[in-house]
């Protein structure tokens, strides 16, 4: 029988699945916010990159079904959480946007708060059974 | 920024429809699921034959061209942080239409989040 190896109540290749949504629905929004004010202007590069974001976000659709094939929808979501804080970070890397302490000290909050939801047991719903990865 | 937030709002609502829709298909989808056949590929196999699954890819569609437009009218580190709204949202419509339990680590994880990116917008 396989072993499930878990961090909290969460089997790790959820948590690896959730991680993978991250990078890439970050990699969207970047792509997406950079050419968004060219999304018709086909002679314009940044047209390609907001397309370019807009497959990686479909993509990642596949992805998002597969996790919420595994946990609750509640759970799943601020696990998620976690490109609140790649997002800004890339952001300032790549898009130059100014990021003030303040918002940085509402990212230890988040990190926080994602802490605690993957604590959170998750609760089987009635009548199904929830299968492991 | 006001408007970004209006878009923001509007944009997570249809998205946490869209939320429902899909975890309500990967239920059914997992309970019809037999033998050892890999997820993607039983997903695949039956993506045709769940209505609600593409009804939730259509709202989330509005949902995105709503996204667009907030995307257009702020920055990405503000417009992402002003979407944690959805937490609110899909606690409460998971609570509701999917009978997902609220327990109290779940609340305390998703008010902390919640805070810290209304902190974050807030700056």
């Amino acid at each position: 029988m396989e072993k499930i190896i878990k961090i909290g109540h969460l089997p790790l290749k959820i948590l690896l699945l959730v991680m993978t949504n991250d990078l890439l629905d970050t990699c969207a929004q970047l792509l997406m916010k950079k050419g968004v004010h060219h999304l018709f202007n086909f002679a314009h590069h940044d047209f390609f990159l907001f397309w370019a974001g807009v497959l990686i976000y479909l993509f990642n659709f596949f992805l998002w079904m597969t996790i919420l094939a595994k946990i609750d929808l509640s759970v799943a979501l601020p696990l998620a959480g976690s490109s609140y804080i790649l997002v800004p970070i890339a952001a300032v890397f790549f898009l130059h946007e100014v990021v003030k302490p303040l918002r940085w000290l509402g990212l230890v909050l988040i990190v926080l708060g994602i802490y605690f939801i993957s604590k959170s047991k998750p609760s089987p719903i009635k009548g199904e059974h929830k299968r492991h990865l | 920024m006001n408007k970004a937030l209006v878009f923001v709002l509007i944009a997570e609502c249809w998205i946490t429809i869209g939320h429902i829709c899909f975890k309500k298909s990967a239920n059914r989808l997992n309970t019809e699921q037999s033998g050892e056949k890999p997820w993607l590929i039983h997903l695949w196999g039956n993506i045709f034959r769940y209505p609600v699954l593409w009804g939730g890819a259509m709202t989330m569609l509005v949902g995105l061209f709503f996204w667009f437009a907030a995307l257009a009218r702020g920055d990405l580190s503000l417009v992402y942080l002003l979407g944690s709204i959805q937490y609110i949202f899909a606690l409460l419509a998971a609570h509701f239409f999917l009978q997902e339990k609220i327990n109290t680590t779940k609340l305390i994880g998703t008010l902390l989040v919640t805070l810290g990116i209304i902190l974050a917008a807030a700056s």
